[in-house]
């Protein structure tokens, strides 16, 4: 196995990567092999897709599929192997749908058919070992190769990925754009010719940044489209006495059809991690068996999950080993999720989890509530704007900070604690993704009542926070980088890089990335993105705020 | 009249139900309730039917999960042992006070919480006497208030006791109905009042109430038997300090002056400036960094290292463990003899660095 996608990847003198018996994330070899090589024959279908588009062929179960199985390589959402070679053989078998309408496309107008790059002509062996043979050519860092070219390459896989997936949860809420899912297979297509043209990858790099913009638009009204505009709401993130069921992951929309069928079951729900957010969304909030938040991010889920005396559902990411803490009873997998021998759910009924929540103790006991107020998504933030506007001019805010992103359970991470701590309390703390969970549930007061510290949602929000950028940037008159805005950034997987690259193709400068840098950043490429973007790896807490607010 | 079967069976269960023994316990509160604008009582039950079996004057330490970081602090059980289907506990608002305001923001009658204990040597069982005079002032009032009711419960007419309380104001009385009951109903307890802010309205009238602070005239006059009584005294640190300095002077025979010496303890913080400073903090292969205001538990705890915490009040003993090098500064040494503490014995939740230490567990 070749895997350097995540933070936790190993790192040695002798090189980064993943590439034993087994990744830092718990993946088997053959795992990641066969998800390189499902990534490859997606590689295939999305070269045909995209040569067939000027044809005005477009295959929507194609568009759906590629990104979605794409999703499911992405960390920490499937582990079992048997899914992954179905989808492997889906995506042959939509490739050769798409080859012989090419082929014949082509020879009805007398165009001459392509060379393609061996993604698209690869025959899926049958069985296990050979698959697993065939993954050798697969791999990631496949070929002889300048260790630059392949971290722009790399750069572009893991950004498409994170692409993908929200193009996957915005589809999920009727969002599918033609225009989106044409650039994707465009892209995803010129991934499989391995390319050495460090001009046209880092291009790239910044085009998937664009798209995933639009992704996260899309998502954006997809998500207002569905359960209205969050509204700053107070939320329990302790257990009330009851049966319960535990929904983790980002699909608000299968959080809405547990809602509906657990209604009058006496089962109380409650969100995880990066589903917190949904408990600020009219259409969700207004289930009063919603009762809150249990838990904090996902590297914790092992002991959390374990103590949860319920079911528990997952989404979508991060999903890490359920045998560990002994749920894997009671833990189910959705979508693109996966656990070998853990009960997986198709389709819209959840009976077989309110089954096993009801047949589990659930909790005996009311804990002290502990609330605390999120949903200052971008409907919120901009009805805020005036008082926040305001603020800036009479001095009473003098800097705004976004600290946000992916948890992860390296103890460096102690520094966005810290970090938010730190922060003087003349400034505002915006945040968003599950990095949150590092200091959202301690106090910060607020500042002549607007709170200090704003939860705008999921990752994918950052959308949300990019419009509070620009609106403020009109305001005051100046360029997004001229604002009193600082982003300081942690990152963990696919997602956060895609969104990083967001940040960068829209300009966005002098961003701190923590707690390290991605292992598939060679020192020459960390130096160009700090060139060009001003982009950094945080310090200490001290220097970095010296340094932001010195400068301010 | 009929009873319901549920009922007459709830009942039962509490009649029959076991003693508390000494381990961590869910505690459910049943009523929350304001005894001064800025105290209230708590009163808890536990999760299933028990009688709570303590020593008149103990505490109880309760586990709380605020906002990711595991917390504990202990309170007086200012219910008494003779009442045994509940447990109340009283708590004042306190600036900065994290978990007490918590607690008074937050918990409400349904909710449950931990609890550990009980704890505590200042009790009426550790402490025997055949006469008291109780003194204390403000929060205070918690242990005087559960060693009353019992003894006043138990012993009736027999009960001997002297309770001399310090409030700021009338209505900073804790439970001042109550003792005025007490006095009303109890020939054996006599209650005096001093308030420090305000001249005693009518309303006190029953109660022997005076303006000012405990001085020797108060005193004479309130306990004139004094010389003969076991005093128990608990409050604020500076209340403590005035008690312990006026019964010295007085000639009192200190060995019948006993003071609780958790909770009211003022935070040790010499100067606010030394909170910057970071000492490191080791165990065998082990080491941390510790701010001067952490104990050497919370040290000990972040490594992971084995230790066991009862109380976390410096009353139990249970987390005592040897400084090989460096200094600690300790707010409490009970249960360490003389022997221990010559050789560097300490109490972990209880010490404070003064520099790089290192330790023995």
């Amino acid at each position: 196995m070749f895997c350097i996608q995540c933070e936790q990847t190993i790192r040695t003198p002798a090189g980064n990567g993943c590439s034993y018996s087994q990744g830092m994330c718990g993946k088997l070899a053959s795992t990641s092999d066969l998800q390189d090589l499902l990534i490859y024959m997606l590689q295939g279908v999305s070269l045909y897709a995209a040569r067939l588009r000027p044809f005005g062929i477009i295959d929507t179960e194609v568009d759906t599929f590629v990104p979605k199985a794409f999703f499911s390589t992405l960390t920490n959402v499937n582990f079992d192997d048997e899914r992954i070679v179905e989808y492997a053989r889906t995506a042959a078998a939509l490739r050769e749908r798409l080859q012989t309408q090419y082929q014949s496309l082509c020879s009805e107008s007398g165009i001459a058919v392509e060379t393609f790059p061996a993604a698209a002509t690869l025959l899926l062996a049958t069985t296990k070992p050979e698959l697993l043979a065939q993954a050798k050519q697969a791999l990631p860092n496949r070929g002889e190769v300048n260790e630059d070219i392949l971290g722009l390459r790399l750069l572009c896989l893991y950004g498409l990925k994170g692409a993908a997936a929200y193009m996957e949860h915005a589809r999920v809420l009727g969002q599918t754009s033609s225009d989106v899912a044409g650039k994707f297979h465009e892209i995803m297509g010129f991934l499989a010719t391995d390319s050495e043209d460090a001009d046209k990858l880092f291009s790239t790099a910044m085009d998937i940044g664009q798209l995933n913009y639009q992704v996260m638009a899309m998502l954006d009204s997809g998500e207002t489209a569905a359960f209205g505009h969050p509204e700053p709401t107070q939320v329990n993130t302790k257990p009330v006495k009851g049966k319960a069921i535990l929904v983790s992951g980002h699909d608000m929309k299968d959080l809405e059809l547990i809602l509906q069928q657990t209604q009058d079951k006496g089962i109380n729900v409650y969100t995880h991690g990066e589903m917190l957010p949904a408990l600020a969304y009219p259409q969700l909030k207004k289930y009063p068996h919603l009762v809150g938040n249990y838990g904090s991010a996902w590297q914790n889920q092992q002991q959390e999950f374990a103590n949860f005396p319920g079911a528990v559902v997952m989404t979508s990411n991060c999903i890490i080993n359920p045998n560990v803490g002994h749920y894997a009873d009671r833990i189910f997998t959705r979508s693109i999720v996966g656990w070998p021998g853990v009960c997986h759910l198709e389709g819209d009924d959840f009976g077989p989890v309110i089954d096993k929540a009801l047949a589990l103790e659930g909790f005996k006991y009311d804990e002290i509530p502990h609330l605390i107020t999120i949903g200052f998504a971008r409907n919120a933030l901009m009805n805020a704007a005036p008082a926040v506007v305001e603020n800036v001019k009479n001095g009473s805010i003098r800097h705004f900070f976004l600290v946000g992103g992916c948890d992860g359970d390296k103890a460096e991470r102690s520094y966005f604690t810290d970090f938010a701590k730190a922060a003087p309390k003349d400034s505002v703390i915006l945040t968003l993704g599950c990095g949150k969970y590092k200091f959202n549930k301690l106090e910060f007061g607020d500042i002549n009542g607007i709170p200090r510290l704003l939860d705008i949602g999921q990752c994918n929000d950052a959308y949300s926070a990019i419009q509070l950028a620009l609106a403020l940037s009109e305001v005051f008159e100046c360029s997004v980088n001229e604002l009193p805005l600082s982003l300081v950034l942690s990152w963990f997987e696919q997602k956060a890089i895609v969104i990083l690259l967001t940040l960068l193709s829209l300009g966005v400068k002098n961003i701190r990335t923590g707690p390290t840098p991605p292992a598939f950043l060679t020192p020459n490429l960390l130096n160009i993105l700090e060139e060009k973007f001003g982009l950094r790896n945080v310090s200490t807490v001290a220097e970095d705020l010296d340094c932001i607010l010195g400068a301010a | 009249m009929t009873i319901s079967a549920q009922a007459l069976n709830a009942a039962t269960a509490h009649f029959m139900a076991k003693d508390w023994q000494a381990e961590p316990l869910r505690l459910i509160c049943t009523a929350r309730w304001m005894e001064t604008p800025d105290v209230v009582s708590f009163r808890f039950r536990a999760a299933e039917p028990l009688k709570f079996r303590f020593k008149p004057g103990q505490f109880i330490t309760f586990q709380l999960e605020i906002g990711g970081e595991i917390l504990h602090r202990s309170y007086t059980i200012s219910s008494s042992p003779s009442r045994p289907h509940s447990l109340m506990v009283t708590i004042k608002r306190v600036s900065g006070g994290k978990v007490s305001n918590y607690l008074l923001d937050n918990l409400q009658p349904g909710h449950s919480l931990l609890a550990m204990g009980p704890f505590g040597e200042f009790n009426l069982i550790d402490i025997p006497a055949a006469r008291y005079l109780f003194l204390s002032a403000g929060c205070g009032i918690t242990p005087m208030y559960s060693m009353s009711r019992y003894l006043t419960d138990t012993l009736g007419p027999e009960a001997d006791i002297c309770f001399i309380h310090s409030a700021k104001t009338q209505q900073d009385v804790i439970y001042r109905d109550s003792l005025q009951a007490m006095a009303n109903h109890h020939d054996g307890f006599a209650l005096g009042l001093l308030l420090q802010h305000e001249a005693p309205s009518r309303l006190l009238a029953d109660a022997r109430c005076y303006q000012g602070y405990l001085d020797e005239s108060v005193l004479r006059q309130l306990a004139p038997d004094f010389y003969e009584r076991t005093v128990y005294v608990c409050g604020p640190e500076r209340f403590m300090v005035a008690c312990k300095k006026l019964f010295e002077s007085l000639g009192f025979d200190m060995d019948h002056y006993h003071q609780e010496s958790f909770g009211m303890v003022m935070p040790m913080h010499p100067n606010n400036t030394a909170t910057n400073a970071f000492y490191s903090l080791r165990v065998a292969e082990q080491s941390t960094q510790l701010r001067a205001e952490q104990t050497l538990l919370e040290g000990i705890e972040a490594m992971k290292l084995p230790i066991i915490a009862a109380c976390r009040s410096g009353v139990c003993g249970a987390c005592k463990c040897r400084v090989a090098e460096g200094e600690v500064t300790s707010s409490s040494q009970q249960t360490l003899t003389a022997e221990e503490i010559a050789a560097g014995m300490v109490l972990a939740c209880s010490s404070r660095p003064l520099s790089d230490v290192k330790l023995v567990l």
